[in-house]
């Protein structure tokens, strides 16, 4: 199987273009985890890109991995889940320290969280790097994974 | 009709009937626990111009805000930030002391520019994660306004955030045409933060807008693009989705738009922080000079 990585590491907007030429691949692996911003019109192109992928390339794997929230919530925007070529492999999850107002986030690998059902309790717990107190998801669990279908 | 069960209570401020000629509706909705739906659709189809609920942040701030935007709402366009954080003293002075930061932008190309400019105005007061937020609302509303300039002979659907250099082709303009200048500005106080954006073209279709993000959000940005909406509104909805209170205002020859983010807490809170609305529709909106 014939598979493409690629880590963007720009942002996702009006300048960014995604692949399009594929040749025989099976899969395209992408790693978003240095996307920093995503706006509108990315947000625009990737869905184009997902729904056109899918048309004319059915047999193409999207794997997207290491998901920032800035991007998995424009993902949630388009319903990403409803397109059949896109997996998303992992995701960073937000968490908030409601004691010292600082946030971080943490890498979760799609398949460690089951099944949508106990998708809250089978994310990490954070301690605040900051102030030691307990931080909590920052997202609603379920709305938030949503988009791992 | 708006009926009792619809809204608790219905706020209406008697308004002589010149003021009702130039297209100033008298009505605030006043509820709590609404979601989004439900309060863009009695804008859209009720033509309530001000929806405040009880529970969000500020009650009693966006009640006198709209108050002052029924009753005297070149205050609005005159004093945006003081008229939100600070209603009752809403003046030159007060908006001086209340913004931190207003840039000007006279093209497009210098939009990330002014962009950069507030997003470093507020740089290690507010947490990453409202930072980033920032500049989304402040990217996407700039935007808009760059675009109104490029395209200021398009009056049917200046709203959508598409491809610039598209749109601007497709009207005969170079992206970089000369435009009139739109501004930037932040202010805050302890609870909020008002981002500002004003341009100077006025061809705004605030009902249009609010019915793009209405769709978006019924059905789907990813359905509204596939449909053959273009942009469709996902820059509108993503500022929606972001803010607690959005805030419209056009009149000829100039549109504002403000919207507010809380100070504190994370986006699990934002989230389910209930929204406010308000809107201001002046009976000579939506016309260009043939001076521009």
């Amino acid at each position: 199987m014939t598979v493409k990585e690629i880590a963007i590491t720009t942002a996702i907007n009006e300048d960014f273009e995604f692949p399009r030429e594929m040749g025989t691949l099976k899969a395209i692996r992408m790693d978003l985890s240095k996307v920093s911003y995503i706006n509108s019109e990315g947000t625009r192109r990737l869905n184009s890109w997902i729904w056109e992928m899918e048309k004319s390339l059915p047999a193409l794997s999207i794997e997207l991995e290491k998901v920032p929230p800035v991007v998995a919530r424009q993902l949630s925007l388009i319903r990403v889940q409803t397109a059949n070529n896109v997996t998303i492999k992992s995701i960073y999850v937000p968490y908030y320290c409601t004691n010292c107002d600082s946030d971080d986030e943490t890498l979760v690998v799609c398949e460690q969280i089951g099944a949508a059902a106990n998708i809250e309790s089978n994310l990490p717990k954070m301690t605040c790097a900051k102030c030691g107190s307990s931080m909590e998801v920052d997202v609603e669990p379920k709305a938030y994974c949503a988009i791992l279908r | 009709m708006v009926t009792p069960n619809t809204f608790p209570l219905i706020v209406d401020l008697p308004l002589t009937d010149s003021q009702k000629m130039e297209g100033r509706s008298e009505l605030i909705g006043v509820c709590e626990a609404k979601d989004s739906e439900f309060i863009l659709s009695q804008a859209i189809s009720e033509g309530i111009d001000h929806i405040v609920q009880k529970d969000s942040i500020a009650f009693d701030q966006e009640m006198a805000l709209a108050t002052l935007m029924i009753r005297d709402p070149q205050s609005f366009f005159n004093y945006p930030l003081s008229s939100i954080l600070d209603p009752t003293r809403a003046s030159s002075e007060r908006e001086l002391e209340l913004c931190k930061v207003r840039v000007k932008c006279s093209s497009r190309t210098e939009r990330h520019e002014a962009v950069a400019t507030v997003l470093k105005t507020v740089e290690g007061q507010i947490n990453d994660r409202l930072l980033a937020d920032l500049r989304v609302i402040a990217t996407e509303l700039i935007t808009n306004a760059t675009i109104h300039g490029t395209i200021k002979d398009d009056l049917s659907d200046v709203t959508a955030v598409t491809d610039l250099k598209k749109l601007a082709a497709d009207n005969g303009k170079s992206p970089d045409a000369p435009m009139l200048p739109c501004f930037l500005g932040l202010g805050w106080d302890d609870e909020r933060l008002i981002i500002m954006c004003r341009d100077l073209y006025g061809t705004l279709k605030s009902r249009e807008l609010l019915e793009r993000i209405r769709r978006a959000i019924a059905f789907g940005t990813s359905l509204s693009i596939n449909y053959g909406e273009g942009g469709a509104g996902i820059g509108t909805h993503m500022v929606f989705d972001l803010s607690i209170s959005m805030y419209i205002a056009v009149a000829q020859g100039q549109t504002m738009i403000c919207t507010a983010l809380p100070m504190r807490g994370g986006w699990k809170r934002r989230e389910n922080l209930t929204k406010n609305l308000h809107l201001y529709c002046a009976a000579d909106a939506n016309v260009l000079e043939e001076a521009k």
